[in-house]
């Protein structure tokens, strides 16, 4: 499906109709039938596609802003704005976004969104599939005393979007929907409702007393805040976003989110059908009348749910101020640590309950472990023509491994693997630079290099620097200008020269114009593609003292092919095309560029019994790199054109 | 009341996502129940890729009951009734997945990980993973779908259609060649694609 044809999708307004959406597009369609007006974002995995379609849709919708903020706090900062506007407002991020957003978070809080509405829709990653942790962020709900809802399924994402938009606006505190990534990325069908216009904000009226947080105000809105958590605690009373599931057992089981999905699949294979089930939709606050009512015959109450014991907690303390007589058990079944799934509550289940697994799992482990175990782990790989690929390879050239390096969250952080080895650390998004800045303090007889990315640099970078320049630090800043958040899916950067809504616009900063700002003396910018230059570069850099700013810049490959491959298609038709080649007769396999460049356009084949490598034409991306650094005389790699003739003057 | 767990795995490129949404949406078209998940964070950069795709089918008088249909996105650890898997290496990856009465169709085509290449490493060849598999289930069956595609579209593009047309002619799928042909042009896909499902098929014919 296109993007046109999917916008039109996601927009119709049938209501009734039936479609089949990912966690991500399913919050989307929430927002819209909610009548959202205004959304930010910083992108993060697993939640990025929930700005990108609005990137795209928002022109589609009269009185609909969307931006892509320059990190997290700014986001939520620009949202509540729009709030206190009378707006409908979405934040969306991933889950340690809300750490670079939670300066903001708190006393947002404190003040409320009123007259509009705030939702945070934030992906969780039990697993740590793409993120630096997997902290499990109903923690800043509990200490906010911000409610939060956890939808299981795409359907719950579209209906508790809508419910978190009504909370908000009724309790004047802003709502965290937070879903983990297999509720994101998961697909499922989704029942449309109506769409409701956007609700734009229309004045802000001045209130210092809910607004300005500072001395006695802050304290007042302390206290409003805790009245008006009280409410939420009634309003979730109310509730049908929790559920039960009734059942005559002795034994009842709480759960969550999409910790659900898996209770219900194992209780079914356990053949269980008789254990009633509460399904927390507001996990915070939990209803306490729900879990006195919910626990009246039972005597044991097992919590399920991923990350760590929260709810368990929770319900363990409402127990005991209720005097509840049950037992109440949890994290010492199931894991506190990576994703559930229906295997692991289906042990935790049977140890509980004394029941046997119809599964033999021991031996469907002993099976698997045994055929894993010829499996070659498959690393993430720089893509063929990758710039960050040339740049990595021209610093190894000139410092070898005597070096320390660090690393930051982007494409980059895959310098880690082999063939590069190439990085020391990585924290969380701007850390690479302090942390090097810290060492460079006390280790006097290496070079000092971090590498950050450039919209990771625009988020988190620019204090980092004036710090380390203002203290005197001695490194080398390797700035990866790609031009895209590419990790996330190419969203453009404050220096792309798009907009947030994909139209061109002149670059709204140039980063060598900040490093220089910042109080930076050595500033050189190169083209990775020509790796003499850049290793001159990197060269001249080492000789001098201080703080050194390196910006390697080129365009994303992805993003470079995405245009130019058509182009190539077109002339391959007319009989034209251009191809690199690598010349057998000529190679003297030091692989080169197959194991130390390791571009994956070059693989090896044997042919008559003997080694060779070759380029695959299809993923080789004219970068010419391979080239340059060929070792073999001759040179054995080089770039051939047919029928240039064609091409005319 | 009946699931049916279809499990896609490969390398980010290959086509996994692709096939697997087009099994999702051929499910919900049936009127089956459908969840799944994609494993895709890497998807770009060479790094492995999954497409699970879950439907239950209730007979025609059958209700929804929660208790009973209610599906997590990830396939529970040998539930996967087809598993197929567009480059063979990743099909050890997948083993969990797999039991006795799987079918696995593994595409005799391999990408090297950057792993290997620098520690020299040497990927078992396809047949001896199919030999491995065949411990857990004998219904493995390697398809040169890779070379298939090169000698009829001249590159890899339809590896994916074709591997589900060998999956479509084993006829233990819950689906039928018309299903996926009519989502297929729903969604847009080119008439390539009908013609690599039917090569497909008739790789699989040709074998029995």
């Amino acid at each position: 499906m296109s993007m046109e044809e999917f916008i039109e999708e996601i927009l119709v307004d049938e209501p009734g109709k039936k479609v089949i959406l990912s966690g991500n597009e399913a919050i989307v369609r929430g927002a819209i039938e909610a009548g959202v007006s205004f959304v930010t974002t910083y992108p993060g995995t697993p939640a990025s596609e929930i700005g990108d379609i609005f990137s795209h849709i928002c022109r589609k919708i009269s009185g609909l802003y969307f931006e892509y903020s320059t990190n997290e706090i700014v986001a939520i900062e620009t949202a509540v704005g729009a709030a206190w506007t009378g707006a409908r407002a979405l934040v969306a991020m991933k889950h340690v976004g809300l750490n670079v957003a939670a300066d903001a978070f708190f006393t947002i809080c404190y003040s409320g969104p009123n007259p509009g509405a705030l939702v945070i829709a934030h992906g969780s990653d039990p697993g740590c599939y793409s993120s630096q942790n997997e902290q499990d962020n109903r923690y800043y709900a509990l200490h906010a005393h911000c409610p939060l809802v956890q939808p299981s399924n795409p359907q719950e994402c579209k209906d508790f979007t809508i419910a978190a938009f009504e909370m908000s606006e009724k309790l004047d505190l802003p709502v965290i929907l937070d879903a983990n990534m297999r509720t994101l990325h998961g697909l499922g069908e989704v029942t449309y409702g109506p769409i409701n216009p956007p609700r734009e904000g229309k004045r802000f009226v001045r209130s210092q007393f809910k607004y300005v947080n500072a001395g006695f105000v802050a304290l007042s809105n302390k206290k409003r805040l805790l009245d008006r958590f009280r409410k939420a605690e009634e309003y979730a009373e109310k509730s049908d976003l929790n559920r039960v599931f009734e059942g005559g057992s002795s034994t009842g089981i709480i759960t969550a989110g999409g910790a659900f999905n898996y209770v219900m699949e194992a209780l079914d294979s356990l053949g269980l059908y008789d254990l009633p089930v509460l399904k927390l939709g507001i996990v915070h606050p939990i209803p306490r009348g729900l879990i006195k009512r919910f626990s009246e015959n039972l005597e044991r109450i097992i919590v399920v749910e991923e990350l760590e014991g929260f709810i368990e907690s929770d319900v363990k303390r409402i127990a005991f101020e209720l005097g509840l007589d049950v037992e109440i058990v949890g994290k010492e079944y199931f894991p506190a640590y990576g994703e559930l799934n229906v295997d692991l509550v289906v042990q935790g289940l049977s140890k509980v309950l004394g029941v046997k697994p119809k599964k033999n799992y021991d031996e469907i482990r002993k099976l698997a472990t045994e055929v894993k175990s010829k499996y070659i782990p498959r690393d993430p790989i720089f893509c063929p023509g990758c710039p960050h690929r040339a740049t990595l390879y021209a610093i190894k050239k000139v410092v070898g491994d005597n070096a320390i390096f660090g690393g930051d969250i982007g494409c980059y952080t895959l310098a880690a693997l082999p063939p590069f080895n190439m990085t020391d650390f990585v924290i969380c998004m701007g850390a690479g630079l302090s942390i090097a800045a810290g060492i460079s303090h006390i280790i006097k007889d290496k070079p000092i290099i971090a590498f950050i990315g450039d919209s990771t640099f625009l988020h988190a970078g620019i204090p980092g620097l004036i710090n380390a320049v203002y203290n005197n630090a001695n490194l080398i800043l390797v700035i990866l200008d790609n031009r895209w958040v590419a990790m996330t899916g190419h969203q453009p950067t404050p220096a792309t020269g798009i907009s947030s809504t994909h139209e061109p616009t002149s670059p709204a900063v140039k980063l060598e114009e900040i490093v220089r700002a910042c109080g930076v003396r050595f500033v050189k910018v190169f083209d990775p593609y020509n790796v003499r230059s850049a290793m001159e570069a990197i060269s001249e850099a080492l000789e001098h003292e201080g703080v050194r700013v390196l910006i390697a810049r080129r365009e994303c490959a992805l993003q470079a092919e995405r245009r130019e491959k058509p182009r190539r298609l077109e002339l391959q038709k007319r009989g034209i095309a251009a191809y690199y080649i690598l010349e057998p007769e000529r190679c003297q396999m030091c692989e080169e560029c197959y194991k130390n460049f390791g571009c994956p356009a070059i693989k090896k084949s044997i042919i008559d019994g003997e080694e060779i490598l070759y380029i695959e034409t299809a993923r080789c991306t004219h970068c010419d790199v391979c080239r340059q650094i060929c070792k073999s005389g001759g040179p054995a790699i080089r770039k051939t054109i047919v029928n240039p003739h064609l091409l005319g003057v | 009341m009946k699931k049916y767990n279809i499990l896609v795995a490969g390398v980010g490129g290959q086509g996994v996502i692709t096939v697997g949404r087009l099994l999702k949406r051929a499910g919900l078209r049936k009127g089956y129940i459908v969840v799944g998940t994609e494993t895709r964070g890497a998807s770009q950069r060479e790094g492995p890729v999954d497409s699970a795709v879950r439907y239950v089918i209730l007979e025609d008088d059958e209700k929804f009951d929660p208790r009973r249909c209610t599906l997590s996105p990830i396939i529970p650890m040998g539930d996967a009734d087809m598993v197929m898997c567009l480059e063979s290496n990743e099909a050890l990856r997948v083993s969990e997945y797999i039991s006795s009465k799987s079918y696995v169709l593994i595409n005799d085509y391999q990408i090297l990980p950057t792993r290997a290449r620098s520690f020299g490493l040497k990927m078992p060849p396809t047949d001896t993973i199919a030999n491995l598999l065949k411990k857990i289930t004998p219904n493995v069956r390697v398809v040169n779908a890779s070379a298939v595609s090169e000698r009829e579209f001249g590159d890899l593009t339809k590896v994916n259609m074709i591997m589900l047309g060998v999956a479509l002619a084993l006829g233990v799928m819950p689906l039928s060649f018309e299903d996926i042909e009519v989502t297929l042009r729903e969604m847009g896909f080119s008439e390539d694609n009908i013609r690599a499902i039917r090569i497909g098929m008739k790789l699989m014919e040709g074998e029995v």
